[in-house]
């Protein structure tokens, strides 16, 4: 096994991975910003506002984002006949669980660049709100849960379909129907329901902030949310299993 | 202990209802270079995945290395191997020895091994060079150093000169050719491509629709296949009545002045050649025909119109 994840970390040299990751984390702080701060109210409530649009940028951004990072990830060896080599030399659980580990491992890595680039634009804009660490944990937690369900769900389809065309357009598809989603939930509570039946966007309802307009003072008030732990506890459950049954279609595959 | 490096017995391969390998029964000895010969979807490239455990028979057994070959014990058997198959896969954006190293790493070999198998497909000067921007002819040769890593004790190679020009096959079945002797391994290599088989190999097993047809050394074949006598006549006229006498004047024909005979045994030959010089015909040439291995493969193939074959 070890052998395995060696080998994956070989072929990413000169892949240049991270650039993807950078991408992604980028892309989402600035549409979680949506501009500078521009009153002492904002200031205020800085990482509040944070902790309430990046669940939703997520919900945009990841799907597409993940789609793109399996391919990145499975591409040389879904495509050509690196597999009839490869499955010589090593166990194809060993392969796929060695894959998996990198693509855990990066998202790990894109939480912490999120969570630097939340710090660092904190210290830009020079917020006056307390970072609450516990809440920026729950964030990134919550968000690597999401992104590592819609990993495995991608892997399988690759596996199966060996088409990142295919890929990049389900992740599309997941992208909008998840901001789509997000409308609808805002929209009335049947929306908020049909959330739950898509993984893709469990972002939202993980989140723990909510936000409600003050029409007196018009500005925008940071509420903290309960949080689902059942729900986050599902995430990782479909997650696992997903990675299972990603771990099967990989040792029945004939290639 | 075999004396075969490969043994299969009634192995079988069927998808859905088509059959791509039936009762093969196959025997690669230690130390030899087996050329496995076949038209395109004779089963060549099939019966090499089962060998390598990449697909699963539906029935009959494999024994490699003196082992059967099983799920338990596939890995350890291949890690004795070095295989080729097909059109081999790389990481286009890494350079040929990091390329190479991935497959040291699994295969535990070093970095003494990766600079052996350059050396030994000669791709030392282009190590550094991204695989990317390899001709077809080097990403052939990156395939076989790929499979000669961790010396091998048996190579699988699938048609390892296809889509090579004529340098580059030629540079190649150099390269087979010297494996027994370099690195001591035993060579199981398929082709379509006969003539190149036929300067490379000592044992041949020919397949046909997931059939073997024949199995045995290459002089075997050729001896179990002798062909025609062709004879040089000053006066082919006076030819006529010893061939009538030997009961050949209906069997043998005349073409650009040769008389051609169907494959005689020796002594008879010796005979008819003396009586044709007796009847003044004037024998100046007996020419006893080898068949080429690509006109033997067509006759047991009955593949006159030879669909894929070169």
């Amino acid at each position: 096994m070890l052998r395995s994840v060696r080998a994956e970390l070989l072929k990413t040299r000169r892949r240049f991975d991270w650039l993807l990751l950078a991408l992604l984390a980028g892309t989402a702080l600035l549409l979680g910003a949506g501009g500078a701060p521009d009153s002492l109210q904002e200031l205020a409530s800085g990482y509040s506002a944070f902790f309430y649009t990046l669940p939703i940028v997520h919900v945009l951004v990841m799907p597409v984002g993940m789609a793109a990072l399996t391919s990145r990830l499975w591409d040389a060896e879904t495509r050509g006949n690196t597999r009839k080599l490869l499955f010589t030399l090593q166990s194809r659980g060993d392969f796929y669980a060695a894959k998996t580990l990198l693509g855990l491992f990066y998202l790990l890595v894109l939480a912490g660049m999120e969570a630097l680039g939340l710090l660092a634009m904190g210290r830009v804009y020079a917020f006056t709100e307390a970072l609450d660490p516990g809440r920026l944990l729950w964030l990134l937690v919550c968000s690597a849960a999401v992104e590592a369900v819609l990993l495995a769900a991608f892997t399988l389809l690759q596996l199966r379909f060996s088409s990142p065309v295919l890929l990049l357009g389900v992740g599309l598809g997941c992208s909008m129907g998840g901001f789509f989603l997000a409308m609808l939930a805002d929209i009335g509570s049947m929306g908020a329901a049909v959330l739950y039946a898509a993984p893709f966007a469990w972002f939202l309802p993980l989140s723990d902030m909510e936000m409600a307009w003050d029409t007196a003072a018009r500005q925008a008030v940071y509420l903290p949310q309960p949080r689902r732990y059942a729900l986050l506890a599902a995430a990782l459950g479909v997650g696992a299993l997903l990675f299972l049954w990603g771990r099967r279609a990989a040792a029945d595959r004939e290639v | 202990m075999t004396q075969n490096a490969v043994e299969t017995h009634d192995l079988s391969k069927v998808y859905g209802t088509r059959a791509a390998v039936q009762g093969l029964a196959l025997e690669v000895p230690f130390g030899s270079v087996y050329g496995f010969i076949g038209p395109n979807g004779a089963g060549k490239t099939t019966t090499m995945k089962l060998l390598l455990g990449l697909i699963r028979p539906t029935g009959g057994s494999i024994r490699l290395l003196d082992e059967e070959l099983t799920p338990a014990n596939r890995l350890k058997l291949l890690s004795r191997t070095g295989s080729l198959i097909e059109n081999p896969g790389f990481y286009a954006h890494l350079t040929g020895a990091e390329n190479l190293r991935i497959v040291a790493e699994l295969k535990g070999s070093d970095a003494a091994d990766i600079a052996r198998v350059l050396d030994t497909v000669r791709l030392t000067p282009d190590a550094n060079r991204k695989v990317g921007h390899y001709s077809l002819g080097m990403r052939q040769r990156l395939g076989i150093a790929m499979a000669l890593l961790g010396w091998p004790t048996l190579l699988v190679l699938d048609e390892p000169t296809n889509g090579l020009d004529p340098a580059g096959i030629q540079e190649m079945r150099a390269l087979i050719a010297e494996m027994p002797r370099r690195c001591g391994a035993t060579v199981l290599i398929s082709s379509h491509l006969l003539s190149e088989l036929e300067q490379i190999v000592d044992h041949v097993g020919i397949l046909d629709s997931g059939r073997l047809l024949y199995q045995g050394t290459l002089a075997g074949l050729q001896e179990h296949s002798r062909g025609d006598v062709a004879l040089r006549l000053l006066h082919p006229e006076a030819a006529q009545a010893p061939l009538a006498a030997a009961g050949l004047a209906a069997a043998a024909r005349c073409e650009n002045g040769e008389w051609l005979l169907p494959p005689l045994k020796e002594a008879f030959l010796a005979d008819l050649v003396g009586s044709l010089a007796a009847a003044g015909a004037g024998v100046v040439g007996v020419n006893r025909r080898t068949k080429s291995l690509e006109e033997i493969f067509l006759s047991l193939t009955q593949g006159g119109s030879g669909t894929g074959v070169v």
